[in-house]
């Protein structure tokens, strides 16, 4: 059956002369091992075509999705790492074994006539070999790949001529993207495999025709390639293969016990390319590191020597070995010049070796590399914490955004970046308990010794300054070294240390010098940069607020802090609800609800604000204290009146306009980077309970609510559950007190009301009335404390030119004209309390005298010369007077005292609580008014 | 060529004057040639695209883009590394905000000086060395002073790529840079578009 088939395909396609073609060439002397080379590589190639395949059906070539399509074979398909592995490896075992078949080839002088065109083509081959390792280095379209290959790319602009075009062409654009994938794709797996199989199928055919190039043995019988050369061959390939495999398990004998750990998993893929992320580094696979080497002994212009004349004067001196090889000793001179090559190629691989060995910055640069790359895989299987169902999420596997987006947005890799970029030039971040940061970052604020120039060896060298006593001289602390140090910032610990007397306005003392981290500076006694000395300032040390109200209320209270410290401090603490302090928090509900009360008590009275108690505008607001939105709030702008105000002390405004982005030193996405990194709130792998980091939107939206002071942001942690809902009086008072409560009093002749901390504006309590209006218009108090003596109005038109001018020393016509404006006026409010006189004026005509007298002159002036009064006057100089006091009026003004019926720009420091970035909600204002004119409240 | 055939098994003989041939072959080269080409060419111009889009730049150059503030600069004279941000397009996407460079500003004085950190030499990424004070690229060891002047012998041909600082827009705080990427490896700059 088997036989009539062969013989009936036989008939048709010439089977057995096929097969005894193939397998019968004649091996003069017998099969050698040493002729395995060529059947090797065969193998090495069909090995790359079929995994290569395999890759492709799960391989995306773009910049969105390279990367996380190679994350996806390496991390998650069955066998994937296998698979990539194998690839990974043969690749370079094909560039070793190629080399041996060529010196093979060589040495035995194969390569002369009549192979001389075989050579040729072998030369071609081994180009394409060489062009598909270059174009499949930069495929996972990580770091490394991206940036290796980008300087083989911009080589290619030295080629003369075209060599822009040429490199245009290449990276199918002027810039790395999408094109530059799709292009190094289709020439690594369609075109140079088509040209790689149709010049090979040449290759062994022309070697078919010449035979193989025998060593003969005087005596060794000759035989047929088939069986033994072709199981010389194959235990070649096994042997190559399990060479392979040993490479792709990085020789861990785990892989028999079932543990293979992932950086043992085939080949490598780093963090996912980022052009704006330098990678220092970037090497070539190792089979070009001698032409990244050569490169680095071609000075400025010379490069071109090193890229292209020099390989290009190998590659035509190999492609001339026939011709050379017809001399007489030209066969013994290529042997020599072949070896030479080999060897100096050799040798410039391992000088590249030993260079990057020796260079602490690569090591260095290795590390990160390792870093971000092990990051990038914890990132994309993030799981986050749903308290609600009180278990893990599913991972989170990669955005559309691709993975780049993961790492870039990870605070614990890039908040600490953007610390060091933009706040460690005043801020520290050191753990007390690990100064020198081994167990996790430390970055302290340093200050260099002075230096002094030497000559050494021919070279100036700076060289640390010594005293006569050989110590390193430095400069005084500079006075603007030290704002408080961040480690920790908002915890336990941090607050407690603010709250010590001891602590709190400690001055900047300089620690021990700490050596360079650089091996080679380290090494030497005299490098400066061994002397850099920390300035530890660990609160105010150095800022304005070592000498301010809160410096001395904490000395001042030293026993009452030794008492309440650690309840405060829990209670502030944990307002920040930090992700450290969550187990202890839940612990200590006890401790927190009653520091809650002692701030309640304490630190609300004309200082801060806490949840509704207290004002803004004195000192920072402790509701969400520490908090990623207080945080956002006070990083983004500390001058804002919820934070530092006009006492902020030299910390910039990182992101204070929120409408144009492009404005801010620092984006909010970055600034959020920092503050989830200082606070800790980032993904990490090894906690229970995970968390991720807020995103930009997020950023932002919280940024702008923690501006906005009307509607409560944050609800007070441990705070005792809110009593019956307060009545409306109650409420207005709270508002007066948190909003006005600054500038404004609120008392009553006795002294009864609401005090301002420190009163810089009129003092409110019957605003309105006629005793107000008379005080105002009185020469003796119009600049007194109840109205404008602490006001720019003290010495304005108003006062000076009007009141203490006009009004001194009136007549009693004057008095009694005064008297019906004072009626008139106060009408306008129609306060409740004053109805029946209002009546009553209105009857015997006062109020309509009054309005008359408003136009009389009282020597320099009349009201309406600066006022509008319904029908006369004009706006401009004075506010409006028509409705003066009355409800609509007051509502107004208090949303804009800047609106042209008021003040205009003579507003002297008022808010405007209403407006596009209100501060109180319109029924706020509505209910301040009303509780200021007296109405009934409910 | 493949040698003329004996006449087949069909029995017919290909007779004829051998002109009549040679135009058969002759239209046969053309023809076959011509069908050939055509996919060949019809591909060739999508491969030869990058060349046929690239874009004029303005005349006055590329537009300046704000980098930093002054005041985030330290006043030592330190390096300091920004990236570049602006509208990314990669060939069918176009993404707002993206970073597409990096520089370093440095303030010396009242001066604002700003070089392109990619190596004038191969394209790598230079970094700054702060404990030798001076940049380094991590690839073929070029080493540039802080003004980007480089340290001769260098691979580098010329020294860092100083970028265009926007003078007035420095006087109200801000730096505005003109971000232009040259193309590495030559001895003069020489912008890539």
């Amino acid at each position: 059956m088997i036989g009539q088939f062969k013989a009936w395909l036989d008939h048709r396609i010439g089977l057995s002369d096929i097969l005894q073609h193939a397998l019968y060439e004649p091996i003069p002397s017998g099969a050698r091992f040493r002729y395995i080379t060529g059947s090797v590589l065969v193998f090495a190639f069909i090995t790359q075509a079929i995994t290569g395949m395999f890759l492709w059906m799960a391989y995306s070539p773009s910049s969105q999705t390279a990367y996380e399509s190679v994350y996806y074979i390496q991390h998650e398909m069955t066998g994937g790492w296998l698979l990539r592995g194998v690839h990974h490896f043969m690749a370079q075992a094909m560039v070793v074994v190629m080399a041996l078949h060529m010196l093979q080839v060589v040495w035995d002088g194969a390569y002369r006539a009549p192979r001389e065109v075989n050579y040729w083509l072998g030369l071609v081959l081994m180009q394409l070999v060489m062009g598909l390792g270059l174009t499949g280095y930069l495929l996972p379209w990580d770091q490394k790949g991206y940036w290796a290959t980008n300087v083989a790319t911009n080589l290619m602009t030295l080629v003369p001529f075209a060599g822009k075009e040429i490199q245009q062409i290449a990276v199918g654009g002027s810039e790395y993207g999408h094109h530059t994938l799709t292009r190094f794709f289709a020439m690594h797996a369609g075109i140079l495999p088509a040209l790689l199989l149709i010049f090979l199928v040449l290759h062994v055919a022309i070697f078919r025709r010449h035979g193989i190039m025998a060593k003969v043995t005087p005596g060794r019988p000759d035989d047929h390639f088939w069986p033994k050369q072709v199981l010389f061959d194959a235990v070649g390939c096994l042997v190559l293969l399990g060479v392979v495999l040993a490479c792709v398990v990085h020789f861990d004998l785990g892989v028999f016990r079932g543990e293979l750990p992932p950086e043992h998993r085939g080949a490598e893929l780093g963090a996912p390319a980022d052009p704006s992320e330098a990678y220092s580094a970037a090497r070539p696979e190792w089979y070009y590191l001698f032409l990244f080497q050569l490169l680095k002994y071609f000075p400025g212009s010379t490069e071109i020597w090193g890229a292209i004349i020099i390989p290009g004067i190998v590659m035509t001196y190999l492609f001339l070995f026939p011709i050379i090889g017809k001399w007489e000793m030209g066969h013994q001179l290529n042997r020599i010049a072949l070896v030479l090559l080999l060897v100096g190629a050799g040798g410039l691989t391992l000088i590249a070796l030993r260079e990057d060995a020796a260079n602490p910055d690569f090591a260095q640069a290795k590390r990160d590399a390792a870093h971000d790359a092990e990051r990038t895989l914890e990132l994309i299987n993030r799981r986050e914490w749903l308290p609600e169902e009180g278990k893990l999420s599913d991972v989170r596997l990669i955005p559309k955004q691709g993975a780049v987006y993961l790492l870039r947005n990870d605070p614990k890799t890039r908040g600490q970046r953007l610390f060091v970029q933009h706040c460690a030039s005043c801020h520290s971040y050191v753990n007390p308990a690990d100064p020198k940061g081994e167990n996790g970052p430390s970055i302290p604020l340093t200050q260099s010794p002075q230096t002094e120039q030497i000559e050494k060896g021919g070279k100036k060298v700076e060289i640390v300054k010594r005293g006569p006593d050989k110590m390193p001289l430095y400069d005084p602390i500079p006075a603007g070294a030290g704002a408080p140090n961040l480690f920790g910032f908002g915890s336990r610990a941090w607050i407690r240390g603010l709250l010590d007397p001891e602590k709190i306005a400690a001055p900047v003392v300089a620690g021990e010098p700490l050596p360079s981290k650089n091996p080679l500076a380290a090494a030497d006694p005299e490098n400066p940069d061994n002397y850099k000395r920390p300035l530890i300032a660990d609160y105010f040390g150095n800022t304005r607020h070592k000498s301010g109200r809160m410096a001395d209320w904490v000395k001042q209270h030293a026993d009452f802090l030794k008492e309440n410290g650690d309840a405060i401090a829990a209670a502030l603490s944990a307002q920040a609800g930090l992700r450290s302090q969550t187990e202890l928090e839940s612990a200590d509900e006890a401790l927190i609800r009653k520091g809650v009360g002692i701030i309640q008590q304490n630190c609300i009275n004309g200082c801060h604000r806490f949840g509704d108690d207290g004002q803004l505008g004195l000192a920072p607001d402790l509701t969400g204290y520490g908090s990623y939105e207080w945080m956002m709030g006070l990083v983004s702008d500390p001058t804002h009146e919820r934070f530092y105000g006009r006492g902020n002390d030299r910390m910039p405004s990182f992101a204070k306009d929120l409408d144009h982005p492009a404005k801010n030193n620092v984006s909010v996405r970055e600034l959020s980077l920092i503050v989830d990194w200082l606070r800790g709130q980032y993904y990490d792998a090894h906690d229970p309970r995970p968390v991720l980091p807020h995103t930009e939107r997020e950023a932002e939206e919280i940024v702008r609510t923690s501006r906005t002071l009307a509607e409560p942001r944050t609800a007070l942690v441990g705070a005792p559950p809110p009593a019956a809902e307060a009545g409306e009086r109650a409420q207005a008072e709270r508002l007066f007190t948190a909003n006005c409560a600054a500038c404004h009093s609120h008392i009553d002749a006795a002294g009864k009301g609401i005090a301002a901390k420190v009163p810089s504006a009129p003092n409110l309590f019957g605003f309105g009335s006629r005793a107000w209006l008379a005080g105002i218009l009185d020469p003796k108090k119009i600049a007194g404390p109840e109205y404008f003596g602490n006001t720019r109005h003290k010495r304005g038109q108003m006062a000076a030119e009007f009141v203490q001018t006009d009004l001194v020393d009136l007549d009693d016509d004057g008095k009694a004209k005064l008297a019906s404006i004072i009626a008139a006026l106060s009408a306008e409010a129609q306060l409740p309390a004053q109805a029946a006189d209002d009546k009553k004026a209105a009857e015997d005509k006062t109020i309509e005298k009054g309005r008359a007298a408003m136009a009389d002159s009282f020597g320099s002036y009349s009201c309406i010369d600066c006022h509008k009064f319904h029908d006369d006057g004009a706006l401009g100089s004075a506010p409006d007077l028509t409705g003066w006091g009355s409800q609509a009026w007051l509502t107004k003004i208090i949303a804009n005292p800047k609106h042209e019926e008021f003040y205009r720009d003579t507003n002297d420091r008022m808010p405007s609580f209403g407006g596009a970035h209100p501060l109180l909600t319109p029924a706020e204002i509505d209910l301040l008014a009303r509780w200021l004119r007296g109405e009934k409240l409910k | 060529m493949t040698k003329p055939s004996e006449p087949a098994a069909s029995g017919h003989a290909a007779a004829g004057p051998p002109r009549r041939n040679l135009l058969a072959a002759a239209c046969a080269i053309v023809i076959g040639n011509l069908v050939g080409l055509f996919p060949l060419a019809a591909g060739a111009l999508v491969f030869f695209d990058p060349l046929f889009r690239r874009k004029k730049g303005p005349a006055e150059g590329p537009p300046y883009r704000r980098i930093a503030s002054v005041d985030a600069l330290p006043a030592d004279g330190t390096p300091v590394q920004v990236p570049v941000i602006a509208d990314l397009t990669d060939a069918w996407n176009r993404e707002p905000n993206q970073p597409v460079g990096a520089v370093y500003l440095r303030k010396v004085g009242g001066e604002v000086t700003c070089l392109n950190a990619i190596c004038p030499h191969a394209g790598c990424f230079v970094a700054y060395a702060a404990e030798r004070k001076l940049f380094q690229c991590p690839c073929h060891t070029s080493s540039f002073l802080l003004d980007g002047e480089r340290i001769l012998p260098s691979p580098s041909p010329r020294d860092m790529d100083s970028l265009k600082v926007d003078e007035a827009k420095l006087k109200d705080g801000e730096v505005w840079v003109q971000f232009v990427n040259y193309y590495p490896g030559k001895e003069h700059q020489e912008a890539k578009q």
